[in-house]
């Protein structure tokens, strides 16, 4: 008698191996951002009005004491995504120095952070946690698509805030459906409106090759191109997909190089930026490259030596390694103080650092001009920024937003050039104000 | 023609690494009858243990050795201290395939905590030019991969067919208690076998961590479930099998992945899948695996 149990052990293995890689990869998939669904707020006339009439037990002043203003945030502490933690110590930092001079509107700012090492299923108990516990009044800069798409419903069921996500997904400017969310950082759809732009003047008959990660990641690019060249001379000649779990991406690049293409947009984020462009070096192909500008700190790009000379990103703040801001104010501000209040030397050369202290002031901006500290006036007020330059944006940046005329926050960046220690800024500063909506697919 | 060339190579140089990780988890199947889930963050451990050591200033040739001498005798430990008192696969191959999934998380938060999380450059091993032949160009890399892996394969074969010690290795992994009471120390052989798949699976680290020029903390999750799928269709109990898998699943996806345009290469994986379930449904032990006969 042939014994089975052999067969079936190797069967369990491949299909327990393959629940695992989902587990640990996650997903964030998400077919839409609800559009056209749902109750609807109310239009806004004038300045942004947000309903709270359909909040399940709306608490306007939930987390706010005469000398304190405490938010929540939950972001990857420890893990495959640790190093996104480097955000908050910029933000801490500055929350600090804001505090020393008595803090906004005099009260002292406060953030509970937990770790959910990138997992959504921890965002979420986390961020319950950090409501119903810790009594938070907002959450604040909470990192990754997937983590915010988790607490998104519940934090607008009860109508708390979640302000400033540092995720670029194109889904986080559907104020009619989500008002109680904004994000911050640039959008990926607006990244490659961007890069179509530039190559309208350097290269007007570009033939591109996109590599895209096989997600709503990739997707944002990938379809925000594909509008931005409409009507120009600009082709895509190729399109190649990578999976997340791929050990390798060489045979998609291998694909690109010969398909006659001049221009490879590589919309790859975490190590599959390095190993893309290292296989578009090993391949001996040259295209003008680019990147996505999540790739775009010296401990991410900077490990594909020999292959990151030339490559071009999207550019929003100053870079804490080019000598070109030495003696900029707010770099100095941000050097200086920043060690002042818990910098260490490291840090302060860090972007992920300088892009949390920069989010750290856009917070400490909207508090101090919201008209009364509920979740109501504050979420408004960061509907409806005007002209807001906190931080180390480039000069030429500032921040606007109008409820659904203008969901998004940062539209505008400029194109930088990697020279192998730092970004080349390259043209002016192109900016997609209030345009982002051209490009974003929130549809699908 | 030059592309399919080109994708040939491509597929043949992820397809050896696939083989060499899948080797190191046949050596444990072998020996012990059940598969270690921890192999691909065991070889993690062991690659960044060769990164520190390249970091240090030793050669990277050297630096391999070294891991790989740490390695076996950490294999080895892993056996007794691990391994060992909680049972063998015939009573409790359940708790022992928990222990390794235990194993393998454990370890990447160990890599995690010794290393840090953000990722690092790894040198090219056997150098960054290519050999043109004809109209293709095989990298230094690829070549080197190849060679190593058959200099490996040649090394366990004589291992296993020409010494006494690779008669006792068989003659546990096909029946225990029968070695036993011919006096052979079935711990002493089981020891030996954690530490040679611990051994080559430093290797294996080695030569995908030169591959991609990087190396990062998770890389390893990825690479493990190609080395399952090159070890089932090679089967579980043959190293030449596990090699050959691995070449065919390497090709398999990117020639797919290339030219199956419905699959394309977010599905390609797909396209392994569905040959290594023909392979089963005609040969269950897999292409090079031995049929289990056992008396009732």
């Amino acid at each position: 008698m042939r014994r089975r149990r052999r067969q079936w052990s190797v069967v369990t293995v491949l299909v327990l191996m393959l629940g695992m890689l989902g587990a640990a990869c996650g997903s964030d998939k998400d077919s839409s951002g609800g559009e056209g669904g749902g109750s609807g707020g109310t239009a806004p006339s004038g300045g942004v009005t947000i309903s709270t009439d359909d909040c399940t037990d709306y608490q306007p002043t939930k987390g706010v004491t005469d000398t304190k203003i405490t938010f929540g945030s939950s972001f990857p502490q420890s893990g495959t995504y640790a190093a996104f933690a480097e955000i908050s110590k910029g933000y801490q930092a500055y929350f600090k120095y804001i505090n020393a001079q008595g803090g906004v509107k005099g009260h002292q700012i406060e953030v509970v952070t937990k770790d959910d090492q990138y997992d959504s299923g921890k965002t979420k108990a986390n961020t319950q946690e950090l409501v119903q516990q810790n009594g938070v009044f907002a959450m604040f800069n909470v990192v990754g698509t997937p983590n915010n798409l988790a607490i998104r419903d519940d934090l607008g069921d009860e109508c708390i805030p979640n302000l400033y996500l540092a995720t670029g997904s194109q889904l986080w400017g559907d104020f009619k459906n989500y008002p109680w969310l904004i994000g911050s950082i640039p959008s990926y759809a607006t990244e490659s409106a961007i890069f179509a732009d530039y190559l309208k003047a350097n290269k007007p008959d570009a033939k591109v090759a996109i590599l895209a990660q096989n997600d709503d990641f990739g997707e944002g690019y990938t379809v925000g191109f594909k509008k931005a060249i409409e009507g120009t001379g600009i082709t895509i000649v190729d399109e190649q997909k990578y999976n997340t779990t791929d050990p390798d991406v060489k045979s998609q690049i291998t694909t690109m190089s010969q398909s006659g293409a001049d221009t490879a947009l590589l919309a790859a984020t975490a190590l599959k930026c390095p190993q893309s462009l290292n296989a578009v070096k090993e391949s001996g192909w040259k295209p003008t490259t680019y990147i996505s500008a999540t790739c775009t700190s010296n401990t991410v790009v900077g490990l594909a030596k020999d292959a990151n000379v030339g490559v071009l990103s999207s550019i929003y703040l100053k870079d804490p390694s080019d000598p070109e801001w030495a003696n900029d104010a707010a770099m100095q501000e941000f050097q200086t103080l920043g060690k002042q209040y818990g910098l260490s030397d490291a840090d302060a050369q860090n972007g992920l650092v300088g892009y949390g202290w920069t989010m750290g002031a856009l917070l400490a901006d909207t508090l101090d001009k919201a008209p009364e500290l509920t979740r109501q006036s504050v979420m408004q007020t960061a509907w409806s920024l005007s002209n807001l330059t906190p931080g180390l944006l480039l000069p030429g940046i500032s921040i606007n937003t109008a409820g659904s005329d203008d969901p998004y926050v940062i539209e505008q960046m400029q194109i930088g050039q990697y020279n192998g220690n730092f970004w080349d800024l390259q043209g002016q500063v192109v900016s997609f104000e209030g345009k982002t909506r051209d490009y974003a697919s929130t549809t699908g | 023609m030059d592309l399919f060339l080109d994708r040939v190579v491509i597929g043949l140089e992820q397809g050896a690494i696939y083989g060499s990780v899948a080797l190191a988890l046949v050596l444990i199947y072998r020996s012990t009858g059940f598969v270690n889930f921890a192999q691909g963050e065991m070889a993690l451990f062991s690659t960044f243990l060769t990164w520190q050591f390249w970091e240090w200033g030793v050669p990277i040739a050297a630096a391999i050795a070294a891991s790989m001498g740490v390695s076996f005798l950490a294999g080895a430990v892993i056996e007794r201290v691990l391994i060992r008192p909680v049972g063998d696969v015939e009573h409790n191959a359940l708790a022992l395939v928990i222990v390794t999934v235990g194993m393998l998380l454990a370890l990447n938060a160990l890599v995690g905590w010794i290393w840090g999380t953000e990722g690092r450059r790894f040198p090219k091993i056997f150098g960054a030019g290519t050999v043109d032949i004809g109209s293709v160009s095989i990298s230094y890399q690829a070549l080197g991969t190849f060679a190593v892996l058959a200099v490996l394969l040649g090394l366990l074969y004589l291992l296993f067919q020409r010494t006494k010690l690779g008669l006792a290795v068989r003659a546990v992994a096909s029946n225990a208690e029968s070695s036993s009471l011919a006096g052979i120390r079935v711990g002493r052989i089981l020891m030996f076998g954690w530490g040679l798949a611990a051994a080559v699976g430093a290797l294996a680290g080695a030569l995908y961590a030169s591959e991609l020029s990087l190396l990062d903390s998770n890389i390893f999750f990825q690479l493990l479930i190609y080395a399952f799928a090159a070890a089932t269709l090679g089967g579980f109990d043959s190293p030449v099998g596990a090699v050959v898998g691995g070449l065919v699943v390497g090709l398999v996806t990117v020639l797919a992945g290339g030219y199956v345009g419905f699959l394309g290469e977010d599905l390609k994986l797909v396209a392994a899948f569905a040959v290594i379930l023909v392979v089963l449904l005609v040969r269950p032990q897999g292409l090079f695996g031995r049929k289990q006969v056992s008396r009732v």
